[in-house]
């Protein structure tokens, strides 16, 4: 007996079959590990007057109270917008996981040195110029939030240089000096050297001091 | 200490019952009783110094009873003049870890000797309150929570029991005295200067406080109904404790950073502390 199958049966079947294949090479193995490089490093200015740090949108501090934030980050990565990518692609349908971990950034090089200069005289005995680094201490919001205290800067390095960042190829850390700036104006540059030797500098805007009464 | 104190109280209820203990054998009479009461404390409290003192921050108030438990107890008569007796208390936590044990030898019908243990829990409210008041130019403690801890009163006793009896009236007056202790604890508080950036944290350790303490205690139970072998009646029960001690501590203080502490002992002056205790209830004799 001749079992006969007419044309538009034969398509819907191929039709049929290259849907599925299309389906099942979509299923991928997702990518969440993400080599990246410090490129890009922004200073922010904070207010540290009450209990806790907040973000300061002004250019005037207490002369006590002088603080920023520092953010190194890759630039070319939009974290949020990272979309998981099968090594071999099947055209046609948007690849889907079964599961969605957070993506893990592996810094090339890691964070060896920072430097803070002044570029605004501190007192008589600290002039323009000069390396401050050592009259700041630090503190790292999402890795040290147990503690109440701050951490020197050689610690600080030990706890921002990390084998992988979740979330987002960046790492924030907040600088605190320790001195009662006598001036009326302070700026700093802050540079950090990588285990490439490269470096990043930022310098902060001018911010006014004014004195806790 | 709660663990122990659970056990000891489902001990308590069990040993009445036990055959071991049936009469004729160890046991002469037996007694269970279930009360209420109020505790009321009285405590000095000394101008500020330079340190923190923790005993200023004892919980004491101008009411009447700064607590009311709820406690059960067993009084065990034994060949040979021997006696024990067992309470135990608790607060509205239901933990019972009052506790209040003693054995008693009475060579005669109207006196004796009696030694023990007891300890109780008390509150230490708001000692940051210190730091705030003193420490200008800085939030005083950076905690907005209520700064409250439990500390245990605990001790030995020793002391004259005095038995009188007269037909359905029982009293019995105990005149203890004994060391007793806080039970040592840490805290810390945390500091930051107003429009600053400096930062200190301060951390206590307390260490032993033993004191000499006068102890007295006054029972009266009155029988009010005979089922039976066994004896219904209510009962009263008063006592007042009174020590004098101080609480010394080190202190270890970080400025800026975990780095470099400096440790200082601090001995305080002497507080007196007095504790009045009235509870009523009901008791069954067999």
């Amino acid at each position: 007996m001749r079992i006969s199958t007419d044309r538009t049966t034969r398509i819907t079947v191929l039709i049929s079959l290259a849907f599925v294949l299309k389906a099942v090479s979509s299923c991928i193995q997702p990518v969440f590990d993400f080599n990246f490089d410090f490129n890009k490093i922004t200073v922010t200015n904070l207010d540290n007057s009450a209990v806790y740090v907040m973000q300061n949108y002004r250019d005037t501090m207490y002369s006590a109270a002088v603080s920023f934030e520092v953010t190194l980050s890759n630039d070319d990565f939009l974290a949020a917008g990272t979309v998981p990518e099968a090594e071999t692609a099947f055209p046609g349908f948007t690849p889907a996981t079964a599961m969605s971990p957070e993506p893990l950034y592996h810094p090339r090089h890691h964070i060896t040195a920072l430097r803070i200069v002044t570029l605004e005289e501190v007192s008589p005995a600290i002039p323009a110029g000069s390396d401050v680094t050592g009259l700041f201490v630090a503190y790292v919001p999402r890795y040290s939030e147990s503690a109440f205290l701050y951490i020197n800067t050689d610690e600080l390095l030990k706890m921002i240089n990390r084998d992988f960042y979740p979330g987002e190829p960046s790492v924030s850390f907040q600088l605190f000096c320790k001195q009662d700036i006598t001036a009326t104006r302070a700026q700093f540059a802050i540079t950090v050297t990588l285990s490439d030797e490269s470096t990043l500098t930022a310098q902060t805007g001018t911010v006014t001091l004014v004195r806790s009464r | 200490m709660r663990h122990l104190t659970s056990i000891l109280l489902v001990l308590l209820l069990a040993i009445p019952c036990t055959p071991i203990f049936s009469q004729g054998q160890f046991l002469e009479k037996k007694q269970v009783a279930l009360w209420f009461g109020i505790r009321d404390i009285t405590r000095d409290s000394q101008a500020n110094s330079t340190n923190l003192d923790f005993l200023n921050y004892l919980h004491s108030s101008e009411e009447m009873s700064e607590y009311q438990y709820l406690g059960v107890s067993a009084h065990l008569w034994f060949r040979g003049n021997w006696e024990a007796d067992i309470k135990v208390a608790m607060y509205d936590d239901f933990a019972p870890n009052n506790l209040n044990i003693k054995a008693i030898w009475l060579p005669m019908k109207n006196l004796g000797f009696t030694a023990g243990i007891f300890t109780y829990p008390q509150l230490m409210n708001e000692f940051n309150m210190f730091h705030r008041l003193t420490d200008e130019g800085f939030y005083g403690d950076t905690d907005s929570n209520f700064r409250q801890r439990r500390v245990q009163e605990s001790g030995l006793t020793a002391g004259l029991v005095l038995p009188f009896s007269y037909r359905w009236l029982h009293a019995t007056a105990y005149l203890n005295g004994g060391v007793g202790t806080l039970s040592p604890f840490t805290e810390k508080v945390t500091q930051k200067m107003i429009n600053g950036n400096f930062k200190r944290e301060i951390r206590y350790s307390t260490n032993h406080s033993p004191a000499l303490f006068f102890f007295p205690e006054f029972e009266l139970g009155a029988d009010c109904f005979t089922i039976g072998n066994s004896k219904a009646g209510i009962r009263l029960r008063t006592s007042w404790y009174s020590v004098s001690r101080s609480l010394s501590y080190s202190r270890v203080i970080y400025e800026w950073i975990y780095e470099n502490p400096v440790l200082t002992e601090v001995d305080n002056p002497s507080h007196h502390f007095s504790k009045f205790e009235f509870d009523a209830g009901f008791y069954m004799t067999w």
